[in-house]
């Protein structure tokens, strides 16, 4: 039974109105990046010639190059540390038996109501004590260790059959490669899953960046638009939307590039 | 720690791609494949090695040089003239020093970071703070006055022009502060719009009722479809206040005993908040409502949508090639003040630089010599024209007078002329006291409800009254 | 109804994989689990303390040491950034409910952060349902389209919004010219938290999008045939079939959601200045304002914690909530 001639073009209509609305400000920023400082701050949504211009002094002149830098940086590296630690945790949960593995359980699950923006001063001392602030360090370890990551693979080991541990014991393989060489290659579909939620947790991040880093050589580019933007360093908007257009790329690709593999891994998780 | 950390990140990756197996399997192919994936990381972390975590051979000097580290809180072209012109500069005529300027954020950061970071090895050396934050400086008790380290005498008030230091001093009459970069408001007008308004360029108004006048004019005159831009920013207020010769805070600004009373209901207070609702209400101010916007002024100024604005004299140089561009020329006038009150000046706006106590005395010593230097009629000179700051120093503001340079760039004379017409009294010296930065946003309290909900200014400023004095008391009662 | 129920069994073990950590099911296989491990487990212990070291480690330091010192933080009066320090007990969580502004801004923070949740919630489940339709093309177009504001961080989405409400150059305002309305965005509180809302929703319905899409490619198709054979009408199909089926995700991303409205509202909040009189400063701004420029670390430390015991109590009442609705169970 297919729906209706009416009711396929009706839900045209409002898929398309939604639409319209949720790229207007995209295609708007995209327009005003074009533009001249003086056809930047008038109503006009022409199209000029500015936007290589725009992008230039956007990430030469006002740094946001380096900040982009940074940002891919720190992001790959906690998507990368993330990955990593919550492979190995869920490993030790699902194929070890020790003493206290409740304990230690609840105390990973219990950091899932724990957003780090809610001890922001304190994590701050703490860190600047290390003396981390201005530093990546300061922006990648405190991120480093995962709950949901650690739940997610804990989750996707918890199906795959049993037999394949005593397989690999009977074999005389250890731990640390069955992890490498049986946990991993079955898991990437589920890697790319979480990396797509880590990529877009870090870029979005703005809390924690913009006070543990205010040193533009390690600034982080959505911290540094927003400064560039109230430190009265710039009346040109069409620099700020050339700058905020450039930032969108790295997350696109990453879409494009694991969006099938993070549809897959729901898929996977829904094939038992 | 921080060295440490990249080498333990680089061992648990390692480990995890290719630890030991604890059954004894021998290793293969597959450990060659873990050491690949995790090396790249950390050359790409060398690569990016933070440039602010550096020893004196990384910035060009000695291993056993001092090392004066430095914070401020300037960005954009400052920011490379100070690191690039003023520290690489001296660390590379001066044998054994090198000095590190880092851009540590806003004013407000800077202050938070170098108290926070004081008693360890992270405090920097010298910090730069903003005026508000002065009495902050002084009780947190990490700094350690100028007049006090500086033997030789050598940075002394009566060589800074008076409306400079007289901020800066304190109750001994030494500095306690090195006066840095200075500024305080001034009026932008741009002059092709005034003649074709009807109105003398030459003579801009200068009260507030002829502000309102010329606004009429130039409103009528269809000259510009907006009149006058500044900053929704409490600096403004106090400057109008200052202006009238009234103080903001009690016990002579604070001057003369610690404040614990801040006067913003008073006479010249409710005054300057009329003319702002008023201003606002006739539609003669175009601002965009959000608060401390710095780019608003501007960037209606750079439009042709205003013919007037209130700003910082170190935005003079952004103003006038704004202007430029639009093939209209930039001219310059006083603060405006009440119609029937007499000018006393402006307070000085801006940083100084501050010495932590806790270090060698060798580095406070090299510390104390680059803060001389900074100060010395030639750097003084050089940061002025660069930047549009002050000259702080009187034998620089002479020098440049002689060279003929205010001549070439009147509108940074009217600046200079404008500090030099100050009257120094405790209203001009400006308030030192607790919770300023605090204070700054609830006097902007008053101000919206002022302007965005006609609220009676006597009103919202009594109320604001009650809260400002309320958080004094307290940082007060805390600190004694 | 009891019939369909049972067939959603089928998928008991397909509870989106991320809500696996704090949904009951995600606990339940938690314990079966380790008795099963008992069989067939590595007898290195000592691997297994390495494996989880890095991860306990971390999340010791960076997150229960600053949990606990925020709690000794909301005892103290704090001056000069932590130089100077004061008990005072409970002095600073009387002041949140007893200071006017301090008590305005937790309401505020409430209404704000429920329409958020509720909005982004119930219209990325809404454009999902449009999208999974059956006979409807285009549907990978639509979603890259629509999931495109989520490639923008949440601050730099406030700067869009800011340039787009701005009132002398922005574009809402040319749009609505022509109809005599010139709304001053940014000088009226309730227009200015109109516009956060807006902003907020825009940047954060993809990403619920992208998860209740992948939710509906899990569903189980037998059941959804079951149903139209029985000539069920959309509405009823949406909504005592797949609405039932899909909440385990509605669950997942209602925990996420509240997160954000809570804590990632703060990057809109910075770029709008909190204002006009403070009706964009949610809690979380106020925090920072307080533990950074004010200086009042102790009073922020008692809001962090107030803010977090509101985020931790709402978390557990949806899950709660959700072990009884959650129809698998």
């Amino acid at each position: 039974m297919r729906p209706s001639r009416g009711a396929v073009v009706g839900t045209h209509v409002v898929l398309s109105i939604a639409t319209f609305l949720f790229l207007a400000p995209i295609l708007y920023a995209l327009a005003k990046s074009t533009q001249d400082l003086g056809t930047s701050v008038s109503t006009s949504l022409s199209i000029g010639d500015q936007f290589a211009i725009n992008a230039r002094a956007a990430m030469d002149r006002f740094g946001l190059g380096r900040m982009m830098v940074n940002t891919v940086f720190v992001t790959a590296m906690v998507t990368l540390g993330k990955t990593v630690l919550s492979l190995a945790a869920a490993t030790a949960f699902v194929y070890f038996r020790f003493p206290m593995q409740g304990v230690a359980f609840a105390l990973v699950l219990f950091t899932l109501m724990m957003p780090t923006e809610a001890l922001i001063r304190a994590l701050y001392d703490l860190v600047g004590s290390l003396g981390m602030l201005n530093s990546y360090e300061g922006l990648i370890l405190p991120f480093m260790a995962s709950a949901t990551g650690t739940f997610l693979f804990r989750q996707h080991f918890l199906r795959i059959p049993r037999d394949l541990v005593e397989a690999a014991q009977v074999d005389g393989v250890g731990p640390f490669r069955f992890l490498r060489s049986f946990l991993v290659p079955l898991s990437w579909n589920i890697i790319g899953a979480s990396a797509v939620i880590d990529v877009v947790y870090m870029w979005n991040m703005y809390l924690w960046p913009r006070w543990a880093v205010t040193d533009p050589d390690v600034m982080m580019v959505q911290v540094g638009l927003v400064r560039l933007l109230s430190e009265q360093q710039v009346n040109h908007y069409g620099i700020i939307m050339a700058g905020a257009v450039i930032t969108m790329i790295p997350p696109l690709l990453v879409f494009m590039l694991l969006q099938e593999r993070f549809t897959r891994g729901f898929a996977l998780s829904g094939d038992k | 720690m921080r060295r440490v950390f990249w080498s333990l990140l680089a061992v648990a990756l390692l480990a995890t791609a290719c630890g030991d197996d604890g059954g004894g399997e021998p290793t293969d192919v597959m450990d060659d494949d873990g050491d690949e994936q995790a090396e790249p990381e950390e050359d790409e972390a060398d690569d990016l090695e933070d440039p602010d975590d550096v020893d004196a051979e990384e910035l060009g000097g000695d291993p056993d040089d001092i090392v004066i580290t430095f914070w401020h809180g300037l960005g954009g072209d400052d920011e490379v003239f100070i690191e690039e012109e003023l520290a690489q500069a001296y660390s590379d005529q001066t044998d054994g020093v090198v000095v590190n300027a880092q851009n540590r954020g806003t004013y407000e950061e800077v202050l938070d970071q170098s108290i926070t970071a004081a008693g360890t090895d992270q405090a920097p050396h010298i910090a730069q703070l903003y005026e508000i934050g002065t009495q902050i400086a002084r009780d947190s008790g990490i700094f350690a006055p100028i007049h006090e380290l500086d033997e030789e005498g050598a940075i002394d008030a009566d060589n800074y022009i008076d409306a400079v230091s007289s901020y800066y001093t304190d109750e001994t009459g030494g500095l306690y502060s090195a006066p840095f970069n200075s500024s305080n408001p001034i009026m932008m007008i741009n002059r092709d719009m005034f003649e074709e308004a009807g109105l003398d360029p030459d003579d801009p108004p200068q009260r507030f009722g002829e502000i309102m006048d010329a606004c009429e004019q130039i409103l009528d005159s269809g000259a510009s479809e907006g009149c006058y831009g500044m900053p929704i920013h409490s600096w403004f207020f106090e400057q109008m206040v200052a202006n009238q010769g009234a103080v903001l805070a009690s016990n002579d600004n604070g001057r003369d005993g610690r404040a614990d009373e801040v006067y913003l209901d008073s006479d010249e207070a409710v005054a300057v908040m009329e003319w702002w609702q008023e201003m606002d209400a006739e539609g003669y101010w175009t601002n965009s409502g959000a608060r401390e916007d710095w780019d608003d002024p501007r960037t209606l100024m750079a439009d042709g949508q205003i013919a007037m604005a209130v700003d910082s004299t170190a935005s003079v140089r952004a103003y006038q090639d704004s202007v430029a561009e639009l093939g209209n020329e930039l001219g310059t006038a006083f603060l405006p003040i009440p119609d029937d009150a007499e000018r006393n000046g402006t307070i000085i706006g801006g940083a100084s630089l501050y010495v932590l106590e806790d270090h060698e005395d060798e580095e406070i010593a090299a510390a104390m010599e680059f803060i001389n230097w900074l100060s010395e009629p030639e750097q003084d000179m050089e940061w002025h024209r660069a930047t549009g700051y002050f000259p702080v120093r009187t034998e620089s503001r002479e020098q440049l007078e002689d060279e003929g340079w205010f001549e070439e760039n009147p509108n940074f004379g009217t600046a200079v002329e404008q500090l030099e017409q100050t009257e120094v009294s405790p209203a001009t010296q400006g308030a030192v006291m607790g919770q300023f930065p605090q204070i700054r946003s609830i006097v902007l309290d008053a101000a919206e409800a002022a302007m965005f909900e006609g609220q009676d200014p006597a009103d919202a400023l009594s109320a604001s009254k009650q809260d400002a004095d309320s958080v004094l008391q307290e940082y007060n009662a805390d600190v004694e | 109804m009891s019939q369909l129920t049972e067939k959603g069994e089928a998928t008991e073990a397909s509870p989106p994989p991320t809500s696996g950590a704090g949904s009951p099911g995600g606990e339940g296989a938690g314990r079966k689990a380790f008795a099963q491990t008992h069989a067939a487990s590595f007898p290195q212990r000592r691997a297994a303390l390495w494996l989880l070291l890095p991860t306990i480690v971390i999340l010791s330091l960076f997150l229960y040491y600053p949990m606990l010192r925020t709690f000794w933080l909301s005892l103290l009066s704090v001056r000069f950034y932590g130089q100077q320090r004061r008990f005072v007990g409970l002095e600073n969580f009387q002041r949140i409910f007893t200071d006017p502004s301090s008590y305005d801004a937790v309401v505020r923070t409430a209404v704000i952060s429920t329409i958020v949740i509720v909005a982004t919630i119930g219209i990325a489940l809404f454009l999902a349902a449009l999208l999974n339709q059956r006979g409807i093309s285009g549907g990978r177009v639509y979603r890259l389209l629509l999931i495109w504001p989520l490639a923008l961080s949440t601050a730099i989405s406030g700067i869009v919004f800011l340039t787009l409400f701005n009132p002398n150059f922005g574009m809402v305002n040319a749009v609505l010219a022509p109809f005599g309305i010139q709304p001053e965005w940014f000088r009226d509180r309730t227009l200015a938290q109109v516009v956060m809302v807006l902003t907020l929703i825009w940047n954060r319905v993809g990403f619920n999008l992208v998860f209740y899409t992948a939710a509906y490619q899990s569903l189980p198709s037998e059941t959804l045939e079951a149903a139209l054979v029985d000539g069920a009408t959309p509405w009823q199909r949406f909504w005592h079939i797949t609405f039932p089926l899909l909440s385990p995700m509605t669950l997942f991303l209602l925990v996420t959601s509240t997160v954000f409205a809570f804590f990632d509202a703060y990057a809109v909040a910075e770029v709008f200045g909190g204002g006009p009189l403070n009706a964009t400063s949610i809690l979380i701004y106020e925090i920072t304002e307080n533990a950074f420029r004010d200086d009042r670390i102790g009073l922020a430390a008692a809001q962090s914690l107030l803010l977090f015991l509101a985020v931790a109590f709402i978390t557990i009442v949806q899950l709660r909530q959700g072990r009884k609705r959650v129809t698998y169970q």
